[in-house]
């Protein structure tokens, strides 16, 4: 197993780490899941006075930087501008 | 004379806690420290039967709390380093809920005057054995296994330690198998360092003579000094008296198999 787990590049201990980062920084209490689902709501509410927004297609996430930081990133695709009056 | 008090914790059971209290403890009394070894596991007790003590036992932690006993003569002379080494065993007669947190935080205060190093060996959990254990520590060392249960555990429990305000000296790497880390199949401590955020105080590799020593009831340390666990264990104690401390690399005795290790692919 060992020979054809390094040929196809399996190597576990890359899982555990992604699971162990995600898992941490919903321990530490920064956001849980229903904490980002409310700022998601929030947010598209305020971006939606402004353009159209293909609604189910936003995206919010938390990671976390190499210096330990966690980075909050938003992604709203954008159909159009709304028009002002 | 004000020693300090150090709390061995984990969060998740079964990840080496009492093995590393009994073999860093000794460690420090065999470089001329004055160490008291306190079991914080009331109602189980290890740490005795780790050490080999378990029949020189007769007052434990409850004697002292009630009164009983003063603290000195309840505590038990490890005689491999007699002036230097000395237990105070847990009761298994009584839950750790019937350990005042006040008469808990008095005995260590009174240790503390008697030994330079006070080490509380806590029990598994984050409840009120941990609380007691870890409240009235000034340092603690966390122990980890490279799996995820027990990493994030020591995540938890080292916020709760931040909460108490007690200092984390850092983190114990156990049971580290260097050839899955080679493989890619186990945390590195370099992952688990980025993971943890808290410096690292020592790796101890997997070793059946952890096993072996503990059958035989005798610190690793000292039935098996040359072998790499036991350095291990001695670059622990010698990072806890300085943490600018830089461990000793850990040499690996040549067996006569080490060299066909080429064919299994060993560097």
């Amino acid at each position: 197993m060992s020979w054809f787990s390094d040929l196809f590049g399996k190597h576990t201990k890359d899982d555990a780490k992604q699971r162990l980062e995600v898992m941490l920084i919903h321990d530490r209490g920064l956001f849980d899941n229903a904490d980002l689902e409310q700022m998601e709501k929030e947010i598209l509410a305020v971006v939606k006075r402004y353009a159209d927004i293909e609604t189910g297609a936003a995206e919010i996430n938390a990671d976390r930087l190499e210096n330990g930081r966690l980075l909050l990133s938003i992604r709203v695709p954008v159909s159009g501008q709304k028009t002002r009056r | 004379m004000a020693g300090q008090c150090v709390v061995v914790t984990s969060g998740k059971g079964g990840v080496g806690k009492t093995t590393i209290t009994a073999n860093v403890g000794y460690g420090l009394a065999s470089l001329g420290k004055r160490v008291l070894l306190i079991d914080g596991d009331i109602g189980l007790k290890n740490l005795d039967s780790v050490l080999g003590l378990e029949r020189r036992v007769v007052y434990d932690l409850f004697d002292v709390i009630s009164g009983r006993v003063d603290l000195k003569d309840a505590l038990v002379k490890d005689k491999r380093l007699p002036e230097n080494l000395f237990l105070l065993a847990a009761s298994q007669t009584h839950f750790k809920e019937d350990v005042p947190e006040d008469k808990f935080s008095t005995v260590v205060a009174q240790a503390k005057e008697m030994f330079e190093y006070v080490f509380v060996d806590s029990p598994a959990g984050i409840e009120h054995g941990f609380r007691i254990s870890s409240r009235f520590a000034d340092r603690a060392v966390v122990v980890t296994v490279p799996e995820v249960p027990s990493i994030r555990d020591v995540d938890r429990v080292v916020g709760l330690l931040e909460n108490y305000k007690v200092k984390i000296d850092g983190v114990v790497i156990n049971r580290l198998n260097q050839s899955l880390v080679k493989q890619g199949n186990m945390l590195s401590p370099d992952d688990i360092l980025d993971l943890l955020e808290i410096p690292l105080l020592g790796v101890v590799p997997d070793d059946t003579l952890i096993v072996q020593a503990v059958n035989q009831g005798e610190p690793l340390l000292s039935k098996y000094p040359s072998s790499p666990v036991a350095h291990a264990y001695l670059n622990i104690a010698h990072k806890l008296l300085d943490p600018d401390y830089v461990a000793q690399e850990v040499k690996k005795p040549k067996s006569f198999w080490s060299i066909f290790g080429f064919l299994r692919g060993e560097g």
